[in-house]
């Protein structure tokens, strides 16, 4: 019997831990302030612009400035594309630990 | 998986914070802002109050959504009507039953009637807040 494939909905840029619990914080939310972020998965700026910049760069996230203000916050979310990414993904893998539990 | 619980109680407990506190403050404010009916006289004076206290009120507000660092809700793929009319009609219904409820208890004979109605409105508005918010889709509930 051949063996499965692999699952076409986990996404490989996903498969990273930190990119994953970014991920997670973000689909958990409809948008996040960057720093709100930061604290969560435990990173520094200029690391976690890094992984918002890949994530950017394969559409899954967007992220913006304030416009206006003295102290301007950005902010992150995932796009609609991104979001339905992130949830197959999640659910896959899922599927794939209550699979492990069964066996 | 354990990640994607976390954050998401990450995300309602930063949410959830200030909302224990601006619900009581929405309620004390509103509650002087009718009890203040019965102690001032003089219509301007009245005015002026009302409009003092409901300024606290929409800076409150702003200061409460500016210190915010999440948005829980979802974000809409595009209009949506029905959701929006079912809103607009629970919080139209909501402010309309306010209005005949502080009518019917200025009409009545009470020493105190507008004291009476911020008391009612005190409980009212934080709880038509509450209804309200609770109709607004979360994000990631399905994932």
């Amino acid at each position: 019997m051949p063996e499965p494939g692999p699952d076409t909905r986990l996404v490989p840029l996903l498969l990273d831990p930190t990119r994953l619990r970014i991920a997670a914080t973000l689909v958990a939310a409809g948008e996040v302030e960057f720093g709100f972020v930061r604290d969560r998965v435990g990173l520094s700026d200029s690391a976690l612009s890094k992984q918002l910049k890949a994530l950017a760069t394969a559409g899954l996230v967007e992220s913006w400035r304030e416009p206006t203000g003295s102290a301007r916050k950005s902010w992150v979310r995932l796009t609609g594309d991104g979001r339905e990414q992130v949830s197959a993904h999640i659910l896959a893998l899922r599927e794939i630990a209550a699979g492990g539990e069964r066996s | 998986m354990a990640e994607v619980d976390a954050a998401r109680r990450a995300v309602d407990t930063a949410h959830r914070r200030n909302v224990p506190i601006m619900l009581a403050a929405t309620s004390v404010l509103t509650f002087l802002d009718f009890a203040a009916k019965d102690e001032i006289t003089g219509p301007r004076r009245r005015m002026v109050a009302s409009a003092v206290i409901q300024a606290a009120l929409l800076g409150l507000s702003l200061l409460d959504v500016r210190g915010s660092q999440v948005v829980p809700y979802a974000p809409g793929d595009g209009p949506q009507p029905a959701l929006a009319g079912k809103i607009a009609g629970v919080g139209l219904g909501w402010y309309a039953a306010e209005r005949v409820a502080v009518h019917l208890i200025r009409r009545s004979r009470l020493t105190r009637p507008n004291t009476v109605a911020g008391l009612v409105l005190a409980v009212s508005r934080p709880a038509g807040y509450l209804a309200v918010t609770r109709m607004l889709p979360r994000a990631g509930r399905d994932a």
